[in-house]
C-alpha cells in the first residue's frame, strides 16, 4: 500500500461510494501525511453542499428560453467582419511585393480589427481564409487547418490574443 | 462515465436524443438529474449565490442548443461542467467574476462528539478560504475530483486540459491545502 494509492482512493471513499480496506485504514492510521490528505478531500467533499437551487424552477426557466429564443447564428450575422479581417491579413502579406526593392518592409503590427469579439467558429472561418490566401501567394508546404484540432485551433486562436 | 442518478432512469444519452426529438420532459429531466452537482461545483468554484443560479441557466441552455457538439466520450455531466466553467472564466474575464467566500456554516459535516466537530468545522472553514486562493485550474481540478468524485480522464474532458496535467493540478491543490489543515 502506497500513499499514491490511497490518494487514489479517496475521492470514491469521501463519496460513500467505497470503504477503506483493513490495510488502508491501517496505512491511513500510520500516516501522517495521508490523514492530512484525507481530512482535506472529506472537506473539499461537503464544499458547496450549501448550495441550494430549484431545480424544477431551473428546468422551467431554460426550457421557457429555449422556447422563446431564437437560434442567433453570429457566425452569419458578422461575416462582413470576417471578410474585413481576411481583406487586412491579404493587404498584409500582399503589400511587401508591391514595395521597391532596398526599401525595409513597413512593421506587419496591424490591428485587425474586431478579432475579440470573435466566436470560435467565426475564428475559424478567419483562419481558414487566411490559409486560402497564403496558398494563393505561397508555394511553400504550409500544414494544413484542417490538420488541426479544436483545442490546437483554440491555442492559435490564444496566441492572436497575446 | 455513468453519473450515479442515471441507475435509477434513462440514461443521459438516451435523455439528450429525446430532447433532440422534441422531448422537453426529457430537457428537462436532464436538468433535474444535474442542476445540484452543478451548484455545488459553482459555488465551490467561487460563484456567489445569485451568480450560481443564472450561470446554471446560462450552461444548461448553451447545452441543450449545443447537443450536437456533445461527443459521448465524456459524461453529460463533465461536458456540462465545461460549459459551466468556461461560463464562469469569462465573467472573470470580464471583470465580472469574484471568488466568493461563503460564510455560512450549512456545510459542515454533522458531528456527535463536539470536539471532532469542531475540528471538522475547521478544517472545512479553512478548506474554503484555501480554495479561494488557488489558481483557477487547480481550484476545479480539486473540486471535480474531490467533490463530484470524477476520474482524471473526465476532468481533462470538462477543463480542456490532460489526464496528467489535472492530476499535477490535483496533487498541487492538495499539497497547499494539506497545509491549512491543523
Amino acid at each position: 500500500m502506497t500513499c499514491q494509492e490511497l490518494s487514489d482512493r479517496m475521492p470514491s471513499v469521501a463519496a460513500g461510494a467505497a470503504t477503506w480496506s483493513q490495510e488502508e485504514a491501517e496505512h491511513l492510521r500510520t500516516c501522517a501525511g495521508c490523514r492530512a490528505e484525507w481530512a482535506v478531500v472529506s472537506a473539499g467533499r461537503a464544499v458547496g453542499a450549501q448550495a441550494s437551487i430549484d431545480a424544477d424552477a431551473l428546468a422551467a426557466r431554460v426550457l421557457h428560453r429555449l422556447r422563446t429564443e431564437p437560434i442567433v447564428r453570429r457566425f452569419q450575422r458578422r461575416r462582413w467582419l470576417i471578410g474585413l479581417a481576411a481583406a487586412a491579413v491579404i493587404a498584409i502579406i500582399l503589400l511587401p511585393a508591391k514595395l521597391p526593392r532596398g526599401q525595409p518592409a513597413p512593421p506587419l503590427a496591424v490591428d485587425v480589427p474586431g478579432l475579440d469579439g470573435l466566436a470560435y467558429g467565426e475564428l475559424a472561418d478567419v483562419l481558414e481564409s487566411l490559409e486560402t490566401s497564403w496558398t494563393e501567394t505561397s508555394t511553400s508546404d504550409a500544414p494544413s487547418l484542417d490538420d488541426l484540432d479544436p483545442r490546437e485551433l483554440e491555442r492559435m486562436e490564444r496566441s492572436w490574443e497575446i | 462515465m455513468a453519473s450515479l442518478t442515471e441507475l435509477d432512469g434513462p440514461s443521459d444519452a438516451a435523455l439528450a436524443a429525446a430532447w433532440q426529438a422534441g422531448s422537453e420532459q426529457a430537457a428537462a429531466d436532464l436538468v433535474r438529474r444535474h442542476a445540484s452537482a452543478l451548484a455545488r461545483f459553482l459555488t465551490g468554484a467561487g460563484a456567489g449565490p445569485g451568480e450560481v443560479e443564472d450561470l446554471a441557466q446560462e450552461a444548461f441552455f448553451k447545452a441543450f442548443r449545443g447537443l450536437d457538439s456533445w461527443r459521448k466520450e465524456s459524461s453529460f455531466r463533465s461536458w456540462l461542467f465545461s460549459i459551466a466553467s468556461n461560463l464562469r472564466k469569462d465573467a472573470y474575464r470580464r471583470g465580472k467574476g469574484r471568488v466568493v467566500l461563503s460564510i455560512e456554516d450549512h456545510d459542515l459535516p454533522d458531528g456527535r462528539d463536539p470536539a471532532s466537530e469542531l475540528v471538522a468545522d475547521e478544517t472545512a472553514g479553512r478548506i474554503r478560504a484555501g480554495l479561494a486562493r488557488l489558481p483557477r485550474l487547480q481550484r476545479e481540478v480539486f473540486l471535480l475530483r474531490a467533490q463530484q468524485g470524477l476520474d482524471y480522464g473526465e476532468i481533462a474532458a470538462a477543463l480542456g486540459t490532460t489526464a496528467g496535467s489535472a492530476r499535477v493540478h490535483y496533487h498541487h491543490a492538495i499539497r497547499k491545502l494539506k497545509e491549512l489543515v491543523p
